[in-house]
Order: C-alpha cells, then sequence, then structure tokens
C-alpha cells in the first residue's frame, strides 16, 4: 500500500538520459527520451542560467543540440501596473537576453536534432515576459505553428485554437467533453493522461484534444515501446501511476489518488488508500482549501453540485463544487 | 452617401468582424492582439480562402491608397491588417513591409511596432527582435520625433542603436 507521502515518487533514471536527468531532473525526462530516440522533432526547457553548459553538454551526448533563448528572470512585485498584465498568470517573469553571463534566472532552451530545428522552433516560442513593466504577446498563429514544430498532433493543435483562453475555459474539462464514453472502461487511456508531465511521467507533453485521442496514443505508444527497451523500470512505474484515478481542478491543479473510480447515476465516487495534491504553481489563486480533509479521508463522492469527503461512514467535508471539477480513470 | 468607413469595408472583403483601437505608449495599453486572433482563427489552414484575401485586401488598399490621401491612419489599419493576413500566410518579408509602412503612416500606433518585432522574429532576427522589444518606449519616441519619410529596415537598426546609447 502507498501512503500520502510516497505515491508519486521521483523517477530516477537507470542510464538512458541520466545525463539530462542529472541537470534538469524529473519533469520533461520523457521528452527528451523522445527527442533523443527521433519521436519528437524539437522539446523546449527551462535551465537555470548556472547549469546552461552543462545541459548543452547533456543534450551533445544523445546527438542533440540546444538554442537558448531568453532568460526568465524573477520579477519583483505585483503583475498589478504592467502594461499587460491581465494576460500573464500571478506569478511571471521578467525576460532578459541571454547573454550566457546572466546571473540569475532560467533560460529558455530548444533542444532538437539540429540547430536549424531548434531554431526554426524558436521563432514561434516566444512567451509574454515582462520586459520594461510590459508584456507583450506572440500572434495567435504562433502558438498553432509552436505546437506543430514540437510534434503535437493536428487534432489537438485544432482542440488548443479553439479552447486555449483560460479566462473562458478550463481546458482538461473542454478535453474531457470531447472525450467518448465506452461503458465498462475507464475514462480515459493512460496514453493520454499529461496531468503528471511536471512529474515526469507523462508519454506526452500536450493539452490532448481528448483523453483517448488516437493519434496522442500512437505518439505514447511509439515512445513507451523505444523507452522499455532502454529504461523498462520507468515505463513500469510510469503506467503503474498514470493509470492513478484523479480528481481534476484545472490545468496542473489535481489530486492523484491509489484507489478506485466507481460511477453512479448521480455522479462519481472514489475510495482511497493514499493521495496527494498538485497545485498550479503559476496559479496560486487556485488552490483549493479543503485537500487535508481529503487526506484525512478515505472515499470521496462527487455528485452535480458538491463533494463530499467521507471517513468511513462519517462525512467531514462538503465542500461546493465547482462545474468544471471532474473525477477521472484510465486505462 | 457617404462610402462606409474602411475597417467596415476591410470587414466587409475579409468575412472577419475586426475591432481596432489606436494603442499608444500614453494609453498604457498592450498590444492588442484581437484582430489578429480573428484572422488566424478564421483563415488558419484555409490557404485557398487566405491567398483571395491577401489579393482583395491588396486591391482594396492600393485604391484606398489612391483615393484617400488624406486619411494615413485609416491606410495605417489596412497596412497592418494585409500584414497580419500575410503573416498567417507566412510571408514575413511581406507582413514586415506592411509593419514599417503602417509605421510610417501613423507614428502614434505601437501596433505597427509589435506586427514588425514578430514578423522580423518569423524571419529568424532574434537580435533585432530583442531589439526593438527591450527599447519598446525609446525606439517609438525617437520615430516621433523623426523626420525620415519612412520606415526602412535600415532606419530600424539605427533607431535601435540609438535608443541603446
Amino acid at each position: 500500500m502507498e501512503n500520502h507521502a510516497t505515491l508519486v515518487k521521483d523517477y530516477v533514471p537507470r542510464s538512458f538520459g541520466k545525463e539530462y536527468w542529472n541537470v534538469k531532473g524529473p519533469p520533461q525526462y520523457p521528452m527528451f527520451a523522445a527527442v533523443a530516440l527521433g519521436l519528437k522533432p524539437v522539446m523546449d526547457d527551462w535551465v537555470d542560467v548556472q547549469d546552461c553548459q552543462r545541459l548543452a553538454d547533456a543534450c551533445a551526448a544523445y546527438g542533440l543540440v540546444m538554442a537558448p533563448d531568453i532568460v526568465f528572470a524573477p520579477a519583483e512585485g505585483s503583475k498589478e501596473g504592467i502594461i499587460g498584465g491581465r494576460n500573464i498568470t500571478t506569478t511571471y517573469s521578467r525576460g532578459e537576453k541571454f547573454t550566457g553571463q546572466n546571473t540569475e534566472g532560467q533560460v529558455h532552451v530548444l533542444i532538437a536534432r539540429d540547430k536549424q530545428a531548434a531554431s526554426d522552433a524558436r521563432k514561434w516560442a516566444w512567451y509574454p515576459l515582462v520586459i520594461n513593466g510590459r508584456s507583450t504577446n506572440k500572434p495567435f498563429v504562433d502558438h498553432l505553428r509552436y505546437g506543430k514544430c514540437l510534434g503535437y498532433p493536428p487534432c489537438c493543435v485544432n482542440f488548443f485554437r479553439t479552447y486555449n483562453n483560460w479566462h473562458l475555459f478550463s481546458n482538461p474539462f473542454e478535453t474531457l467533453k470531447n472525450t467518448a464514453f465506452e461503458n465498462g472502461n475507464a475514462i480515459g487511456s493512460h496514453y493520454c493522461n499529461n496531468f503528471l508531465m511536471d512529474k515526469g511521467y507523462s508519454y506526452i507533453h500536450h493539452l490532448p484534444c481528448s483523453y483517448r485521442c488516437k493519434a496522442s496514443t500512437a505518439l505514447a505508444q511509439e515512445l513507451e515501446k523505444k523507452l522499455d527497451t532502454l529504461e523498462p523500470a520507468f515505463i513500469q512505474t510510469a503506467n503503474r501511476l498514470l493509470r492513478k484515478p484523479l480528481l481534476v481542478f484545472g490545468e496542473q491543479h489535481f489530486a492523484i489518488f491509489d484507489g478506485e473510480l466507481q460511477k453512479t447515476a448521480g455522479g462519481a465516487s472514489i475510495s482511497y488508500r493514499a493521495c496527494q495534491y498538485f497545485r498550479n504553481p503559476s496559479r496560486p489563486e487556485e488552490d483549493i482549501a479543503f485537500f487535508d480533509e481529503i487526506q484525512a479521508g478515505d472515499a470521496l463522492v462527487m455528485n452535480d453540485s458538491h463533494i463530499l469527503i467521507k471517513d468511513g461512514t462519517t462525512t467531514i467535508r462538503k465542500a461546493e463544487r465547482k462545474k468544471e471539477w471532474f473525477l477521472i480513470d484510465f486505462d | 452617401m457617404a462610402a462606409p468607413p474602411p475597417l467596415e469595408r476591410a470587414e466587409k472583403i475579409l468575412g472577419v468582424p475586426l475591432h481596432r483601437t489606436e494603442i499608444t505608449l500614453e494609453s498604457g495599453e498592450p498590444y492588442d492582439e484581437g484582430a489578429s486572433y480573428a484572422l488566424s482563427q478564421h483563415f488558419y489552414g484555409k490557404d485557398g480562402e487566405l491567398r483571395d484575401a491577401i489579393r482583395n485586401m491588396t486591391r482594396f488598399l492600393a485604391a484606398f491608397a489612391r483615393q484617400r490621401q488624406d486619411s494615413q491612419k485609416d491606410a495605417a489599419v489596412l497596412y497592418s491588417l494585409l500584414g497580419n493576413l500575410h503573416y498567417i500566410a507566412g510571408n514575413f518579408n511581406e507582413s514586415a513591409n506592411c509593419a514599417m509602412r503602417a509605421a510610417s503612416l501613423n507614428r502614434s500606433d505601437i501596433t505597427y511596432w509589435v506586427e514588425l518585432a514578430f514578423s522580423l522574429r518569423a524571419l529568424g532576427e532574434f537580435d533585432v527582435f530583442e531589439g526593438i522589444l527591450f527599447n519598446f518606449e525609446g525606439i517609438v519616441q525617437l520615430w516621433q520625433q523623426s523626420t525620415a519619410p519612412d520606415l526602412t529596415k535600415e532606419a530600424l537598426l539605427g533607431l535601435i542603436k540609438e535608443a541603446k546609447s
């Protein structure tokens, strides 16, 4: 049985991609593997300015090149007063030119098999950093070009095109609505489960158009097959974790359970032995206030309007449910 | 009866509702990507329609420029819209030229500078892109004071150099 503290532990590679992991840790380990194995054309990443050369060396060890873009430096103060502040998240960064001599922040980098591919991807890779008190969005079409460059399936790029506005849509909820339910099966396929990507457990690094997206599944299966011969322990761990049920609050914001999901006519419930909460670091204002109760309980019932948290037969918390929150399981 | 305002005619030609407001340094507003967003949503993946739209806008703009030499701000908006279409089509030299023409016709609106910066980035000119974004206010102010009739690539590089110093 897993306890709360050990539910999602970092995976440390035994051999393949270890050089990358030593610099960057888990978050994009599978994507690095996908680029190194020739399954993905380009990835982007962020690395501490002091570690930039180490990452370039790790890339070179796999025949890859790394192109530095711009430095995401720590920002001072609130986003109030920033021109274009409405378009940036609560935690935002200041843009600083990459000089190779920068002393703080993280460099945004493009990693690819050749210099041209990295440079081409960089054209569309702008993020709305704050420069001299002004934040500037890139033209919308660049998001679509960038997704294409990173090897995202056209259906998912097109889905993003429709639901990209986080002021209006919860992307995971839209993905759920676009998922065709199959009686007797889990709601999603673990190949399309991208929730744990920042912990390094996901075969995809994009927002899928459906939790059963065929194109995303095909990409994921290719990576699974190749990486299984090089780093089988990763595949075993990933496949186990990616099948665990989730309570989803939003993008990068969810709880994972060591337990089982039961679907009922009026909603769904999870009975669980352990759980872990993941907050969206960019949107701390969305944190939920009742995770301690979830952790203290052993079952959770979700209906149209509420979440009931239970410990045995006792309801220990009744929380109002937002319509975009949902429970999901994966096979 | 007076002809409808040029933006309204552009909407009709393109079949897309558009909204454009002048954004100045003093207004404290960011670049408004509303028109670029609407055009991307409408034309992305529709290459034939996009080609037709570029052709029709080019014709309209040429006629407008001939007939309405008194209305430079309107012409600037139309150049900017044509530039947006070129940008979506991947014609980045053309989109950069449209943005420079628009910035020449209306020196107050910062929109054209953002459009120029991203066109140059799309051409792989990352240093010039950063030169614009990191010296944004200085460049716009220098251009407003400049007596040069047209913004050219050479003039832009000069503005960046001057704004940095």
